[in-house]
């Protein structure tokens, strides 16, 4: 059984259908809100808990938990059984990517980006400068062969970011830590695309900043919050959260959603709303991944 | 060795409170050691068997069909609940074991918690007495509550759990002269383990140097009387020292929201232009953070007691605390730390102004706790001391006194029953007066009809009228 399939078959509600989005796509979200499994034009919620980074890897969906004092990571497999990596050396673990063999986590809390094993014992830990969440590390992408990461700037102290969010951010490689690109305002879900486009959402900025061999094209989101990116033959999908420190009592009323983009004209085909007020990530899954 | 650890909470489902931390250190100093350990505890919500750091973690879910029943659960609420989780608790500890048996369990915070291991005679049991073993007064609750017989069954499950225990330990002699009169000597004296690698004076900190005239303020900002004491704290300190700035470092919050909700309410309290931060108490961070300050305040009721009070000892920070539960117990007064009555918000100002504008005061107070802390509780000594009570629980555990005396332990468990008995008469009694106007109509008649009073013969013939056949209860 496919992950996809075995996705499918794990939904706790039916929140509505879409038309013209052809990619699989699946989408985590926070306040227990879980994850959400675009497929055969229905949304389903998939999973409870309130989900950060995601990946695919050897017909495995992994999927970080929001959780400040811990790492919990969940993997499943194309039979729907899921286990867990725990540790609690780390936490705050913004997302989550396989690189060159080495199963990588951004640790939030800690300042760094380390290698778990399934056992959850840490089996590498790159250390970034600065105390505490002094950078703001939070999502990783693979560029040409280079793992990278968005931050909310290079500070020193912990939470120094506060305040400081206006073109501070940056997108840097992770074990050499050369910043490739910057003046960013809280910088998430960098992602480089087959034929070299660089995107980045640039949320506080309300943007999504598109780079074709340096020139730099936004798409602009009025009062949402770009965040979670992935893309497929003819689309962007772009996570679009409220935006920050909604008031939870609203949380009914909330307008968090998924915009479609076109990957070549950067016109916005659609939003399709979802019932939650932050989405982290989202996730083109491939159609024909089988079960390892 | 194998041992297994049985701690209904344990990190990081439902956080790290005192007693959870307590769990975790041991684990972690165990491991460590180079034993096997596995942990057996509750779930928050996910029942899972995961490799947590590097240990099995067996997380198991309360059994709802009891505590859903519809009657018991209003009578024997905690005695309920406590069977429910417990049993499930042994449930995945004996799979475990009858896969590859444990050599002992270590029962380090509730005692109930090893009741059904202790009972099963299986393996080895070692339990740790803890400050509040009982959820009830035994004194007042006798008497006048329709929980008589909740509370006659805890205290007795507890009761049960010590003295079929193979071995006992304590973190202090006042303790156990308290919970085991009779053997108090018997009990060895093991005190909390600390990571000392991480709480030390040496190290990154998670705050600004050019403000390290800090003062961290560390307890429950979401409980009101704590939160009013804090900023009442914080006030009264600004108006003599425009200097320090503040950091709150909240046990009770868990998110960004909390965090910003509580930072609103610190705004509102003190207006806009406070010098606080409040931030979560990030288990990783924490050494950074109590490393940044100068001053450390433990506010009252922190539910991490009693690290909240050894880390920053540790850290070699002063400490103010409260004085409160067994903190004399881990703290000298005076020397160790300074201990000011719970809510004294004066003497707290003026505890802080000492050593914050007293560089050698602070010094001295740091410098004795944090000696303090690696002679008592550096989590090496800790386990070595651990691993004595454990192969001495291993040597006794098959001698036929010890069987003999597990069987006792039954046969006395056995005899009280009378008393659990008479309880649940009690319990029942109270309830259908309660529930019941029809019960209570005959308990006042017979009571009438059974007094001296003028209308003794006319309730008598009401009695007679009704068919009332009652005997009223004894505390009625």
């Amino acid at each position: 059984m496919a992950i996809v399939q075995a996705l499918a078959e794990k939904s706790i509600e039916r929140v509505g259908t879409y038309e013209n989005i052809p990619d699989i796509v699946l989408v985590s979200a926070q306040h227990d809100r879980g994850m959400y499994l675009f497929h055969d034009g229905v949304i389903n919620r998939v999973s409870r808990g309130s989900i950060t980074g995601l990946c695919v890897d050897d017909g495995k969906l992994h999927f970080a938990y929001v959780s400040h004092d811990h790492a919990r990571i969940g993997q499943m497999n194309g039979d729907g059984v899921t286990s867990f990596r725990v540790n609690t050396e780390v936490g705050d673990i913004h997302d989550i990517r396989y690189f060159e063999g080495k199963f990588y986590a951004v640790s939030t809390v800690t300042n760094e980006i380390c290698v778990i094993a399934e056992d959850g014992t840490l089996t590498e830990r790159l250390q970034f400068p600065g105390a505490g969440d002094a950078w703001h590390l939070n999502c990783l992408d693979n560029w040409n062969g280079r793992l990278v990461v968005s931050a909310f700037g290079e500070f020193d102290w912990h939470r120094q970011w506060k305040g400081n969010y206006k073109e501070q951010g940056i997108v840097a490689d992770v074990q050499t830590r050369e910043v490739l690109w910057k003046g960013l305002s809280q910088p998430h879900s960098p992602k480089l695309l087959p034929d070299g486009t660089k995107c980045i959402c640039d949320s506080y900025a309300q943007k999504l900043l598109v780079d074709r061999d340096g020139e730099v094209k936004a798409v602009e989101f009025k009062g949402k919050y770009p965040r979670g990116l992935s893309f497929g033959e003819q689309n962007l999908y772009v996570g679009l959260s409220q935006s920050r420190r909604v008031d939870m009592l609203k949380a009914e009323e909330a307008k968090a959603g998924m915009a479609v983009v076109d990957r070549h004209t950067l016109e916005v085909k659609q939003f399709v709303p979802l019932p939650v007020v932050e989405i982290y990530d989202v996730l083109v899954l491939p159609a024909g991944e089988k079960s390892a | 060795m194998r041992i297994g650890i049985i701690s209904a909470s344990f990190p990081p489902d439902f956080g790290w409170d005192g007693g959870a931390t307590r769990a975790y250190e041991l684990a972690m100093g165990l491991k460590a050691a180079g034993h096997e350990v596995e942990v057996f505890a509750l779930a928050a919500e996910i029942e899972s068997e995961t490799i947590q750091d590097g240990m099995r973690v067996h997380r198991v879910l309360v059994d709802q069909k009891l505590v859903q029943l519809k009657v018991v659960p209003k009578t024997t609420p905690n005695a309920l609940t406590i069977w429910s989780s417990r049993s499930a608790l042994w449930k995945a500890c004996l799979k475990a074991h009858s896969q590859r048996p444990f050599d002992v369990l270590d029962i380090p915070n509730i005692l109930w918690d090893g009741l059904l291991p202790a009972v099963s005679g299986l393996v080895p049991v070692v339990v740790r007495l803890q400050q509040n073993q009982s959820l009830y007064d035994k004194e007042s609750i006798g008497a006048k509550s329709a929980f008589a017989l909740d509370s006659e069954l805890v205290n007795e499950l507890s009761d049960l759990t010590l003295n079929v225990a193979e071995q006992i330990y304590s973190p202090n002699k006042q303790l156990a002269a308290n919970l085991v009169p009779k053997n108090s000597e018997q009990v060895t004296i093991v005190s909390d383990p600390i990571d000392l690698d991480r709480f030390t004076v040496y190290g990154s900190m998670a705050m600004p140097k050019d403000s390290d005239r800090k003062l961290v303020l560390v307890g429950k900002v979401r409980d009101k009387a704590v939160h009013k004491y804090m900023c009442d704290v914080i006030k009264g300190v600004n108006q003599q020292n425009h200097e320090i700035p503040f950091l709150i470092l909240a046990e009770d919050i868990t998110s960004d929201d909390d965090e910003h909700h509580a930072q609103e309410s610190v705004k509102n309290l003190l207006g806009e232009h406070n010098p606080v931060i409040v931030t979560r108490a990030y288990h990783q961070l924490v050494p950074e953070l109590l490393r940044s300050a100068q001053v450390i305040l433990v506010a009252p009721g922190s539910e991490r007691v009693p690290y909240s009070w050894l880390e920053p000892m540790a850290s070699q920070r002063a400490l103010v605390a409260s004085s409160e539960g067994a903190c004399e117990q881990y703290i000298r007064a005076g020397e160790d730390a300074i201990l000011v009555k719970p809510y004294d918000v004066k003497a707290s100002i003026d505890a802080v102004i000492d050593l914050s504008s007293e560089r050698s005061r602070r010094l001295k107070v740091g410098i004795s706790g944090c000696r303090t802390v690696h002679q008592k509780h550096n989590r090496r000594r800790v386990i070595a001391d651990l691993e004595s009570v454990y192969r001495a629980a291993i040597d006794n555990y098959r001698s036929p006194e010890r069987a003999a005396a597990r069987a006792m332990a039954m046969h006395d468990f056995v005899q009280r029953s009378e008393a659990l008995v008479a309880s649940y008469d009690k319990m029942l009694y109270d309830l259908l007066f309660v529930e019941s106007p029809e019960f209570r109509f005959r308990h006042w008649v017979t009571k009438v009809s059974e007094s001296k009073s003028p209308a003794a013969p006319i309730a008598t013939q009401v009695a007679k009228m009704f068919g009332v056949k009652h005997k009223n209860g004894r505390n009625k």
